[in-house]
């Protein structure tokens, strides 16, 4: 339990300077995948295309299986990396989207598609450095922007960080000058645009939440949803900086906006239960925890069910329970009994 | 990422330890501390400081015996420390006298202060009015010193010290405070309502009386004798609810009548002031953490409050484990979303 709590807390309050004081488990630069043992697609035909077509649809637990299983028939294929990382983003599985997107750009560098969503999810893992450089990396590797970075060859070649010292008082100095640089590029970026461009003001809503200007990031995302008003994951995007600029109320109407377009956005239903934590209603906070671990356990997978779960999503229930003041509710969180929970709740399993 | 903001309210030994100890152990969290009263004009500052105890009734003896062990640790290490004059904080021999013999002999704390013994028979021929006594070394804290020394400690510690008056907790939590620190002594009757916390009226005399060298003090707790840095410190009197703050003259005269008893060449003393404090009375010391929804947020609030006449005494030990309740703040802190 202490651990657990404390891995949240390292992935949540602590994630600059001060992570090195609570030992963590899980490594950030983590490299494996760690696949499902039993992938009962593991040799079916098209099972990328399959897969891309659940994870569209919202069945993220069974997209994520047919895109290990297309990997697994092609190690090479990228563009099956890139979409097996952002299907397991929104499955809320940050670190298993982030080693997918690392291989993806492996293998495809310039993916524009696949450093967007690898800078989200390292924002969200609160690297902020590597964050930043992949937003620098995007800008440059994008034939519209990438003469902004004319004459500024430090910002140009192989990545920043690894030419950037080890002393960490220099790295601080430097990442919050790195980030201020990235920023005024993309600001450059947007003004030099007649039409806004929505994947560039994401860039920017992710800089603003990096640097914690959440009101400039709420109108970066803002202007992103004005071209992309059903883009679901702009509504999460803006959700989650409501809620993390303490505008709970306000992030409780886009998550519903995000799930109202798709429902098995597991993500989003995770940042639901945060702000209805935020907002004190606990039961509904619970209960949309448990929607989030059923839907995770709803997969094809032969797995052991609580392999397939988030373990942050079973610390949040556990947060709520714990508020609830019901002891019998929160022991059977301790031991992963999601049917008990289900029935307490009068869920549908 | 933002730093973790703590409010710590108060201004007393209590307020102004509790914020050193979490602005030096946490450095990720901004800790302001606030308060409408400061040193001079703080309870503390009537306060003897010299470290001695009675239990609280209903809570462990270890965790008293805990508390006041770490208090008088970390003092006996100031003074023994070149910061020793600067922070007021010196080392006072003397005795506890009773005027029956005591049930329990041992109070929880002799085996922290410094060499604790049974007076001898030729000692308590100094007091013909007791039957038995207690001899010992223990640490005297002169808050004039200390509470300057503590709040110089804390902004070196990057904490910020702001005169306000904090009327209820919601304000802070509009502003933005992840952690509220309630060191408001007996202002915790208004501030978060518990009707628990009550006053219990202490009046001193500071007298100058260079000649007295031991500190002399009733069991009963109504006559003390604390020599100090500055002057000799009178008590005392223990008025239950009474909250009247300015000096009774009466009250004066039993004072000093109780100590020249003790301590028959005060009668020639020269009387230098009369200062009122109102302890901040509970049952029970409270130091606990609790989670409320203020201003539509779920904000951490760790209450260290309700010392009583032994704020001084146990001041430490309830910071360090008022810090111990911050962490644990920390690990609770709802997840961040994810975009």
């Amino acid at each position: 339990m202490q651990a657990e709590w404390e891995e949240l807390a390292r992935r949540n309050w602590l994630t600059e300077n001060e992570q090195s004081q609570i030992p963590s488990s899980v490594s950030p630069h983590e490299k494996g995948y760690y696949f499902h043992t039993d992938n009962p697609y593991k040799d079916w035909p098209n099972a990328f295309e399959e897969g891309l077509r659940k994870s569209k649809e919202g069945d993220l637990p069974n997209a994520v299986l047919l895109l290990e299983g297309a990997i697994l028939q092609d190690p090479q294929d990228s563009e099956a990396w890139q979409v097996l990382g952002t299907t397991q983003a929104e499955n809320e599985n940050e670190q298993a989207a982030i080693v997918s997107l690392q291989r993806c750009l492996e293998l495809h560098p310039n993916n524009l598609h696949a450093l967007m969503a690898l800078a989200v999810s390292l924002t969200n893992t609160g690297m902020r450095q590597d964050a930043c450089e992949a937003l620098l990396r995007w800008l440059r590797h994008n034939s519209k922007y990438r003469h902004l970075l004319k004459g500024k060859p430090h910002l140009v070649g192989s990545p920043v960080s690894q030419r950037r010292t080890s002393r960490a008082s220099t790295v601080g100095r430097y990442e919050s000058s790195l980030l201020s640089e990235v920023k005024e590029l993309f600001l450059e970026a947007a003004q030099q645009n007649t039409d806004t461009d929505p994947d560039l003001q994401t860039g920017l809503g992710v800089l603003y939440n990096l640097s914690a200007e959440f009101n400039k990031a709420v109108e970066a995302f803002n202007a992103a949803l004005s071209v992309r008003p059903d883009d679901y994951l702009l509504w999460n995007r803006l959700g989650a900086t409501l809620a993390n600029g303490d505008r709970s109320e306000e992030a409780v109407e886009a998550y519903t906006r995000a799930l109202d377009l798709q429902p098995g956005f597991i993500r989003s239903r995770y940042n639901l239960g945060i702000s209805c934590i935020n907002l004190g209603a606990h039961r509904e906070a619970a209960s949309n925890f448990l929607t989030a671990l059923s839907l995770q356990r709803k997969s094809q997978s032969h797995q052991l069910s609580h392999q397939v779960m988030s373990g942050n999503i079973w610390a949040a229930l556990r947060i709520a329970l714990s508020m609830m003041d019901q002891p019998e509710l929160f022991q059977a969180a301790s031991i992963g009994d999601l049917d008990l929970l289900m029935k307490a709740f009068n869920l549908d399993i | 990422m933002k730093n973790v903001e703590v409010a710590v309210v108060g201004a007393g030994v209590v307020g102004l330890s509790t914020a050193v100890c979490i602005a030096e152990a946490l450095p990720y969290c901004s800790v302001t501390l606030m308060a409408d009263r400061f040193s001079p004009d703080t309870t503390s500052d009537v306060a003897a400081g010299i470290l001695i105890c009675t239990p609280f009734a209903d809570l462990p003896l270890e965790r008293q015996q805990k508390w006041f062990k770490e208090t008088i640790d970390h003092l006996l290490a100031i003074a023994q420390s070149e910061e020793a004059s600067e922070a007021g904080v010196l080392l006072s021999s003397g005795w506890q006298l009773h005027k029956e013999i005591p049930v329990d002999k041992k109070p929880f704390w002799s085996e922290f202060v410094l060499g604790f013994r049974t007076m001898t028979d030729h000692e308590l021929k100094l007091f013909p009015n007791h039957k038995y006594g207690q001899a010992f070394t223990t640490v005297k804290c002169e808050c004039s010193n200390y509470l300057p020394w503590l709040e110089k400690r804390l902004r070196k510690a990057q904490g910020q010290v702001v005169k306000r008056k904090v009327v209820n907790l919601q304000e802070l939590s509009i502003q933005g405070y992840d952690i509220i620190v309630n060191c408001s002594g007996l202002g915790a009757k208004t501030l978060v309502e518990d009707s628990q916390v009550h006053p219990v009226r202490g009046q001193v005399l500071k007298v100058q009386a260079p000649w007295l060298q031991h500190f002399i003090r009733d069991g009963d707790g109504q006559s003390y004798i604390y020599p100090g840095i500055h002057h000799v410190t009178l008590g005392g009197t223990r008025q239950a609810d009474d909250w009247r703050l300015e000096p009774d003259e009466g009250d004066s005269q039993g004072i000093l009548e109780r100590c020249i008893r003790l301590e028959p060449s005060l009668s020639r003393a020269r009387v230098l002031g009369v200062s009122v404090g109102l302890r901040p009375s509970r049952k029970n010391v409270r130091v606990e953490k609790e989670q409320l929804f203020l201003g539509s947020r779920l904000v951490h609030v760790v209450h260290n409050y309700g010392h009583g006449g032994w704020g001084v005494t146990l001041s430490w030990g309830t910071a360090l484990d008022a810090l111990g309740l911050v962490r644990t703040c920390l690990f609770e802190r709802p997840p961040r979303a994810r975009l």
